[in-house]
Parts: C-alpha cells; sequence; structure tokens
C-alpha cells in the first residue's frame, strides 16, 4: 500500500453506470435511492478487498483512539460515501435543499458579518461529510447574509473525472466556478486575491496532499499518529492574505440524505502576518488547529470522512 | 536595462524578505529558481514563485500566461525576466 492517493484509480467502470446512477437518483424515492445505494455497496464491499484495507486502516486509528467501530465499519464506511454520492448528484441537480442546518455555536455569525461587509475570507475544508453545503451559504441570501457574493471552490479534479463530467452536465454553470488545484500559478493566484477583496469566499480543502507536489507536505498528529497534510492549501492562506476560518458540513443522520447538516465554523486563531521566517512555524500552527478540529469531528461522525488511502502512508509503526 | 533589472532584483529581495542579500549579490543570469552547476542561484521552489510572481506583477504590471513550463522559462533568471518585462509592459 505505498500508493499515493492519484494513483488509485476511480471505481466505477463506464459512463454507462453513471448514467443508470443518475437515472436512479433522479426518478427513484429517496428512500428507495437508499436501498438501492446499501445493497450495491454491499456486493461492492465484498469485491473492493483495496478498499476495505484502506477504510480499515482509517477505522483502526479511530479504534484506537476509543470510538466504538463496529465488525461492519468498513461497509458502513462505503455506504456512506456511496451516499454522500447521490447527494451531491441530488445537490447539483437542485434536488435537495442544502439549507437545513443545524448552527453549532461557533464562529458562524463572525463570518456572516465579515460578508455582510462585503469582506471576503479564505475557508479550509475537508472531506468530512459534504462539502458541497458550503454552496448552501450562497444560497443563504434570502435568511442568512445581507450580500450576495460567491464560492469558489480550489478542487483537484484529476482523481474523479467520470464522475465530475456528469456533474458538468448537470450544472456547467457550477462547475465554472471551480479552480483546478493542478493549475494555480501566479494569474489565478492573483484571481483568487482580487476574488476576495471583492467579498467572495475560497475553499480549499486541508486534508489531501496534493498529486502534483507531492513533496510539498506538512507533518501533523492526527488520530494517534504522525499524517501529511498539503502544504499548498495553508500556504494559500498566507500568499492571498486573507482572514482563514474552518469549515465542516456533516450530516446529522450517518445514513441519511435527507439528514439535516451540522455547520461548523471556526474562525483560525493563528495569524499568518509575520515575517517569511516564521512562516513554516505558524502554517504548523494553522494545521494544528485545522486538524484537532477534524480530529474532533471524525470522532463523531467517524463514517463520514471519505478519504479511501492510507492517510497515514510513510509514518506507521 | 541594468536599470530594470536593479529593480526586478529590489522585488525579489524585498517580496521574499531575502535577508543579507543586495542586488549586487544576484547575478543577472543565474537561475532564480533552483542553483544551477556552478551553484549559483537563489534556490527558490514553487510556492516563492507564486509569490514572487503575484509582486512582479503587482511592480510591473505585466501578467503570466497559464502555460506553466512558458512561465517557468521567464523565471529562469534576472535577465530573462527583465526581457519578459519589457516586451509586455505597456508603456
Amino acid at each position: 500500500m505505498s500508493e499515493h492517493w492519484s494513483e488509485i484509480e476511480e471505481v466505477g467502470g463506464s459512463p454507462w453506470h453513471f448514467r443508470f446512477m443518475l437515472w436512479v437518483v433522479c426518478h427513484l424515492p429517496l428512500f428507495l435511492v437508499e436501498f438501492c445505494t446499501a445493497v450495491i455497496c454491499f456486493f461492492f464491499w465484498l469485491g473492493a478487498a483495496p478498499v476495505r484495507a484502506r477504510s480499515k486502516v482509517y477505522l483502526n486509528h479511530l479504534r484506537k483512539m476509543g470510538v466504538r467501530v463496529g465488525v461492519f465499519g468498513t461497509y458502513k464506511h462505503i455506504l456512506s460515501f456511496a451516499l454522500s454520492m447521490m447527494e451531491k448528484l441530488l445537490g447539483w441537480k437542485g434536488a435537495i435543499k442544502l439549507n437545513h442546518i443545524e448552527k453549532q455555536n461557533d464562529d458562524l455569525p463572525l463570518l456572516v458579518e465579515q460578508i455582510n461587509k462585503g469582506e471576503g475570507a479564505f475557508l479550509l475544508c475537508s472531506h468530512l461529510g459534504n462539502m458541497e453545503m458550503l454552496r448552501s451559504l450562497t444560497g443563504y441570501g434570502e435568511y442568512h447574509t445581507a450580500k450576495n457574493f460567491r464560492v469558489y471552490p480550489v478542487v483537484d479534479l484529476s482523481g474523479s473525472k467520470k464522475f465530475n463530467a456528469l456533474l458538468r452536465e448537470l450544472n456547467p454553470e457550477l462547475m465554472e466556478n471551480m479552480i483546478d488545484a493542478n493549475s494555480i500559478d501566479v494569474d489565478s493566484a492573483i484571481w483568487m486575491k482580487e476574488k476576495i477583496v471583492e467579498g467572495n469566499l475560497v475553499v480549499i480543502a486541508g486534508d489531501r496532499t496534493s498529486a502534483n507536489t507531492r513533496d510539498r507536505v506538512i507533518e501533523t498528529e492526527f488520530l494517534g499518529e504522525k499524517a501529511n497534510f498539503p502544504e499548498g492549501a495553508f500556504s494559500l492562506a498566507g500568499i492571498l492574505n486573507a482572514p482563514v476560518y474552518f469549515v465542516f458540513g456533516i450530516r446529522k443522520h450517518d445514513f441519511n440524505i435527507r439528514s439535516p447538516y451540522e455547520m461548523h465554523v471556526v474562525r483560525a486563531k493563528t495569524s499568518l502576518e509575520c515575517s517569511r521566517k516564521e512562516r513554516p512555524e505558524r502554517l504548523k500552527m494553522l494545521l494544528r488547529e485545522y486538524s484537532e478540529i477534524l480530529e474532533h469531528l471524525c470522532k463523531a461522525h467517524p463514517y463520514q470522512w471519505y478519504n479511501f488511502y492510507n492517510f497515514w502512508e510513510g509514518f506507521e509503526k | 536595462m541594468s536599470d530594470l533589472n536593479t529593480r526586478i532584483k529590489e522585488v525579489i529581495i524585498e517580496s521574499l524578505e531575502l535577508e543579507d542579500i543586495t542586488p549586487a549579490d544576484i547575478v543577472d543570469s543565474a537561475p532564480i529558481f533552483g542553483k544551477n552547476a556552478a551553484g549559483e542561484g537563489l534556490g527558490l521552489d514553487s510556492i516563492d514563485a507564486l509569490e514572487l510572481g503575484i509582486a512582479i506583477k503587482e511592480n510591473f504590471g505585466v501578467t503570466f500566461s497559464t502555460v506553466k513550463e512558458e512561465t517557468k522559462k521567464h523565471f529562469a533568471s534576472v535577465n530573462a525576466l527583465a526581457d519578459y518585462i519589457s516586451a509586455n509592459s505597456k508603456g
């Protein structure tokens, strides 16, 4: 298992599979969709030993931290992921609303206030739960923010080409707002900077190392063992010179697509306004803040973390 | 031309907070990123490049094409950067 996640091939063969998936999602009642997903996942689970093994590495780390994970943990993990795909398709189609949100007693009002003032922010999200839920913030207009703004996600699109092609078809407009993480250059960095100054949000996941620059990592303890996190995602916060928030959207009920969402928003305490010499240390502090929250939420919702590769590669005893 | 070179070096030093380095210490033809066989060069990396690129854009008003290989060429040395800036800046 010495593979980087980007070398693992996308599961799901022909475009036909995805078409079928889309048809099912669009035409059957949701409880049937959930039922079918559970059955299909069971057979996938039986056949996909490598996926099971990778899922197990993660779940074992949780076990060691005292989280109860049953014998069917890997099945639940895969099922939860499959449901999140359905959820994503429905979201892009506009078929489910993402605004059943349960606010926590955290920094969300601070972020909303910032947006209302016309100031943007840089958000670090994760592969925990539903990242898309962030988009619901833009639909917030009616309910939560006084100002219109957009969310620009920085995404590595290389890992799931077929699925993304389908998403593009469903909603080309949404795809346009995406920034390809593999082609960040001076132009796109300046563009992001401008977008933030105009009062928008730029979002990137902080828990998956880059496919292009694998050596640019920062390590920190995660679920009891050292792991690599992407340096680029955290450095970008410094380069864009914007306020940093950690944002997590999680289904309250792990195995229910219609579940309300828990929305967690935490403003980063670490400031990156410092000399370059101090910066590595500050980035580490920022990462530490992030990984602690992520760890806490992974323990609460173990099956919603969708990184199916060995996150602790190279560090395991 | 040499004026431009000096200004570029100042921007490099300022934006990357290079300590103990003056414009005179930077060799015009030496690589900005990494080092050449003679051991010359600043040894900067890709994240530095991004920051430097932003500083160049803010100071000289030139932008860089999204083709990565081409951008790399412009950042090959202070000389290459000066050529690119003088060819692309308006006025």
